[in-house]
């Protein structure tokens, strides 16, 4: 017989658990603000490529530029930036 | 004698490998049916005159930067820190990140105006121009945002840019209010100080005997330089360690480099 109160508490469990792997990323970008919720331990290269943002530069708050290999690791805030050429 | 070959002739491949990706394919999706934000544009008297007054002000070089737009009508342009040619400018990233930093963040959704000058030649977006809308567009979380391009002739493109292959013409009327010659005295004085503190130009290196290597050589200065040797070659980010400074590149393009060549 299924013991659904198992399944249930298990569950419940696993959302517990991953909202407490989710950190909060902040993006300050040209149009404002842009929020995003991404996997704790998640590289910088990871989160530009699942955000299309390979072209851009991330800068922290100190003004360091974000490599790749940088992990985030808890609650951050960025900005992003770009070069503008014009001809 | 040459058999022309049918198209049945061709050998047959298959791959299993899908060659786009998703996250690109879904923003070009997002914008195909997109309507264009802006049919009409209102600009007051005031930024029109500061705008005349920056591709005037320049000389014979083009300038780029940020215009404000506030309920349909354009208001306030701004210039970046920037250099200047005569059939180019660029803003590098740092300077793009000075103006993020220095506009209050609930204005920043305003300055949504990206322009520049095309000095006495035609208003037709360059390839450069095209190519810049695209990483600006990035930039902005792939909203659409309106370009414009200006010369001294007081000729323009206004667009909507929407996409690589999505953008509207935006039609543009001066709005009515009355200025005077003292204002107009104001924005000449306040534009011409702030072209001096933000555009830079190249300069020629006189000859020098002791060193002949510098003949005609252009370039924005020596202390410059010297600066540049400890950024990478690539994208300009501080080297942190000595092998980077030996390499010339940052651990990330050295790492993008060998791919490319691994790939090839």
């Amino acid at each position: 017989m299924v013991d659904f109160r198992e399944i249930n508490e298990s569950l419940e469990n696993s959302e517990e658990r991953d909202a407490e792997d989710l950190v909060k990323v902040e993006l300050i970008t040209l149009s404002g603000l842009q929020e995003y919720e991404v996997e704790e331990g998640m590289t910088i290269k990871e989160f530009k490529e699942k955000h299309n943002l390979n072209e851009v530069k991330i800068v922290n708050e100190d003004g360091d530029v974000m490599r790749n290999n940088d992990i985030i690791e808890c609650d951050s805030q960025f900005f992003i930036s770009t070069p503008k050429k014009n001809g | 004698m040459k058999k022309w070959k049918n198209r049945w002739d061709s050998p047959r491949t298959e791959t299993s490998a899908i060659p786009v990706s998703l996250k690109e394919c879904k923003n070009v999706i997002y914008n195909i049916f997109a309507k264009p934000k802006y049919a009409k544009l209102n600009i007051t008297k005031r930024a029109y005159i500061k705008l005349m007054c920056y591709i005037n002000l320049i000389g014979d070089y083009e300038i780029s930067g940020f215009g404000r737009i506030q309920d349909g009508t354009i208001t306030d342009f701004k210039i970046l820190k920037q250099e200047v040619k005569p059939a180019y400018v660029e803003c590098d990233e740092d300077a793009v990140l000075e103006f993020i930093k220095s506009i209050p963040r609930e204005e920043l959704g305003e300055w949504e105006l990206d322009w520049h000058s095309h000095v006495d030649m035609g208003t037709t977006p360059s390839g450069t121009d095209w190519d810049n809308y695209k990483n600006m567009s990035a930039l902005r979380g792939y909203k659409q945002f309106p370009a414009m391009i200006v010369n001294k002739k007081q000729s323009f493109t206004l667009i909507n840019y929407i996409s690589e292959s999505n953008h509207e013409n935006i039609d543009l009327y001066i709005t009515g209010e009355d200025i005077t010659n003292s204002e107009i005295d104001e924005i000449y004085n306040f534009v011409k100080n702030d072209i001096k503190s933000n555009c830079t130009k190249t300069i020629s290196i006189q000859s020098k005997p002791a060193y002949p290597i510098y003949n005609n050589y252009w370039n924005r200065s020596n202390t410059a330089d010297e600066f540049d040797d400890c950024k990478c070659k690539s994208c300009g980010v501080p080297l942190l360690n000595s092998h980077e400074l030996t390499t010339g590149l940052c651990e990330d393009c050295e790492l993008a480099v060998a791919e490319t060549i691994g790939g090839n």
